[in-house]
């Protein structure tokens, strides 16, 4: 819009010039032939408001030229001693006069020169200003739609709409690649049938303007359509248009999604600001369908990954642990994160051995995700394998180290793990702690006792020699087992359920393990305002009756 | 108010000291690692001063378990300063990292009371 304006004040400068040349040689040919009886007087005052005119109609340039071509007349028509018309000296006008004159004439002229040239200066701020606010505003608007779309293809044809009210033009039209037959599909257009539509759906890469624009990733812009000669401009001529721009859907990586080109019947050129313009609409459009591409190739992925490890993990957690073996009472319960819909990397087990023996696992590994259920999974079978071959939980445990810290994983693949063998005829619970959160002896008699670390957490040094420890349960004293899923279970950032909340929450009337089981869940999660940030892994032991039948 | 997080790094290729405070967590603790993969790697000695940390996860554990490790590869000791009574040195004797690092539990004077495990 600005640029035409400017086109048009430039033209008028030139038509001003050629006037004033035309008007002031005219007006001296007048006076030289047909009124020369006249006081020059009468003379002066026609070029004063012939020079006012120029200088208020064309402006600065105009008016200077109108003075000069003035002074000169005069001098040489009027003024000079060699001159034709009588010399000065007798003509009813001394010097004083006519200098008085032509310098109220150059003050006039210059006056009205500043005035209008003050008030174009003016205009033409203001103009400029309203015009970038009007682009800003536009480009604003389109952003925050294509920002908020999941789906720019859909809103293209509104926003192009938008655009062309603006630019003045009467057609767009937007193709996208179409990746698997390598040609350009047309998405929406404006401006033609839908006969015509149907004939340029599909175009070559290569061929067409937008086919070239696509392979060469640079805009085509053709202006006076009607006399080029390009022979890719034969579509745009038989609708029509008089310019025409295309641009590249140009993707952040430089990819090239499509095209955006729009064009004009009643103009027959764009200004820079226009270009601009239809630029910056398309690069917004190219990055707003790439988020959109990027985010369903990140979400499939993500899928992938996540049904991968849930079916791991399934595979992990053991579905159906028997409520009872060998006597023994057995709750569990596991609860995925919610805070982010990743698998987590809490684990248990619990499986027979021989001669009456009980192997109980719960554990934790560091990280979420595919890699913690796999550093799971090698964890899980390696404690239950060694556990097979020596029923020692300080073995097993310094087996399953030296397994997971030659396997280093990034970051370190850490993880805790309680381990313990319940002996159901001796009624002990031996066990090596690599690190994992204490669990809690609950007596009969309503005292409590941490199974404290017996050793670092697993898969970070090798070499480590853990111990094992022993503690002998009464029928119907009750082991709790957890991971930090409900230690750390939190109000904010900095109010923690904490094992303060475990114990508070313990000593509440002899209860089964199931109770206890879902009853700490609920009470960790009542905390936490109801959602766990973290996954959750609880199992509680209880001795049966028939324990101790061996000592 | 404690602050939610923050982590300084400080020192030289010869001692460097790296200060966590508030509670520090897998969403704002690499700085943390980026300062400890540094100077576990180059520095003659290393402290991380956790005396402000209210709260450390995991994914802090694993970035100490690292970077100590490294130091033992350069027959070095990566230091940790915690408060008495906090969560962070709970965590650290729990998982039993006194055998990787040394761990140097301080009395520590906090603003506000209303924080720490519960």
């Amino acid at each position: 819009m600005i640029g035409r304006k400017a086109t048009t004040l430039k033209r008028a400068r030139w038509i001003g010039y050629a006037i004033t040349i035309l008007a002031e040689v005219g007006l001296t040919a007048m006076l030289r032939l047909f009124r020369p009886d006249l006081p020059l007087s009468a003379f002066l005052i026609p070029y004063v408001l012939l020079i006012m005119a120029i200088a208020y109609l064309y402006g600065e340039g105009p008016t200077a030229l109108a003075l000069v071509i003035g002074l000169y007349g005069f001098s040489r028509y009027f003024v000079s001693p060699y001159g034709n018309i009588k010399p000065l000296a007798d003509s009813s006008m001394g010097y004083a006069r006519i200098s008085v004159f032509l310098l109220g004439t150059s003050i006039v002229g210059f006056a009205a020169v500043m005035m209008r040239k003050s008030r174009q200066s003016v205009e033409l701020i203001a103009e400029e200003l309203n015009a970038s606010n009007q682009r800003l505003e536009l480009l604003s608007d389109i952003s925050g739609k294509l920002l908020l779309t999941d789906v720019p293809q859909q809103i293209i044809e509104s926003l192009c709409r938008r655009v062309i009210e603006y630019l003045d033009c009467q057609m767009f039209f937007n193709y996208l690649v179409d990746e698997e037959n390598q040609r350009l599909r047309l998405n929406v257009c404006a401006g033609i049938s839908e006969e015509t539509a149907k004939e340029i759906e599909q175009l070559e890469l290569g061929a067409s303007i937008c086919g070239c624009v696509v392979q060469d990733g640079k805009m085509i812009v053709i202006e006076n359509v009607t006399k080029t000669s390009d022979p890719r401009a034969a579509f745009i001529k038989s609708v029509g248009l008089k310019a025409y721009a295309c641009h590249p859907l140009l993707a952040p990586g430089g990819r090239v999604l499509g095209t955006l080109a729009f064009g004009s019947q009643s103009r027959s050129s764009f200004t820079s600001d226009d270009l601009s313009l239809m630029r910056t609409f398309a690069d917004q459009t190219a990055t707003a369908m790439e988020r959109v591409i990027l985010e369903k190739h990140r979400q499939e992925l993500y899928d992938r990954e996540h049904h991968i490890a849930q079916t791991l993990q399934r595979a992990l957690i053991p579905e159906n642990v028997p409520n009872e073996i060998l006597g023994c009472k057995i709750a569990v319960r596991y609860q995925p994160a919610l805070r982010e819909a990743e698998i987590g990397g809490d684990f248990y087990d619990i499986f027979e051995l021989e001669d009456g023996k009980i192997g109980i696992l719960i554990g934790d590994v560091a990280g979420k995700g595919l890699p913690a259920a796999v550093r799971v999974a090698a964890a899980r079978y390696a404690i239950r394998s060694y556990a097979y071959l020596d029923p020692s939980p300080a073995a097993v445990i310094t087996l399953t180290n030296e397994t997971l810290s030659l396997e280093q994983t990034q970051p370190s693949g850490m993880l805790t793990a309680f381990f313990a063998i319940m002996d159901t005829q001796s009624s002990t619970m031996t066990y090596a702690n690599a690190g994992h959160e204490p669990p809690i002896l609950y007596r009969n008699d309503g005292t409590t006792e941490e199974l404290q670390p017996t050793g670092m957490v697993l898969g970070v040094l090798n070499g480590q020699d853990y111990s094992e420890s022993s503690v002998t349960l009464e029928p119907g004293e009750k082991v709790l087992m957890m991971t930090d899923g409900i230690t750390e279970a939190r109000q904010d950032r900095f109010r923690l359920f904490g094992k303060a909340g475990v114990f508070a929450y313990l000593p509440n009337g002899d209860r089964s393990p199931e109770e206890v089981a879902s009853g700490l869940l609920k009470a960790a999660k009542d905390y936490a305002g109801g959602n766990l940030q973290d996954d959750v892994a609880i199992v509680v032991f209880e001795t049966g009756t028939e324990v101790g039948i061996g000592r | 108010m404690v602050e939610s997080a923050w982590i300084d790094i400080n020192g030289d290729d010869k001692e460097a000291v790296i200060v966590g405070g508030g509670a520090l967590d897998l969403t704002n603790s690499t700085d943390l690692w980026k300062g400890l993969s540094r100077a576990s790697e180059s520095a003659e000695s290393v402290v991380v001063d956790l005396r402000q940390a209210v709260f450390i996860d995991t994914a802090v554990l694993e970035h100490l378990a690292k970077a100590g490790r490294t130091m033992i590869g350069r027959n070095k000791r990566l230091k940790v300063l915690t408060a008495l009574d906090q969560q962070p040195l709970y965590v650290l004797k729990t998982v039993g990292f006194s055998s990787l690092m040394d761990i140097v539990a301080e009395k520590v004077d906090f603003q506000d009371d209303n924080y720490g495990p519960g």
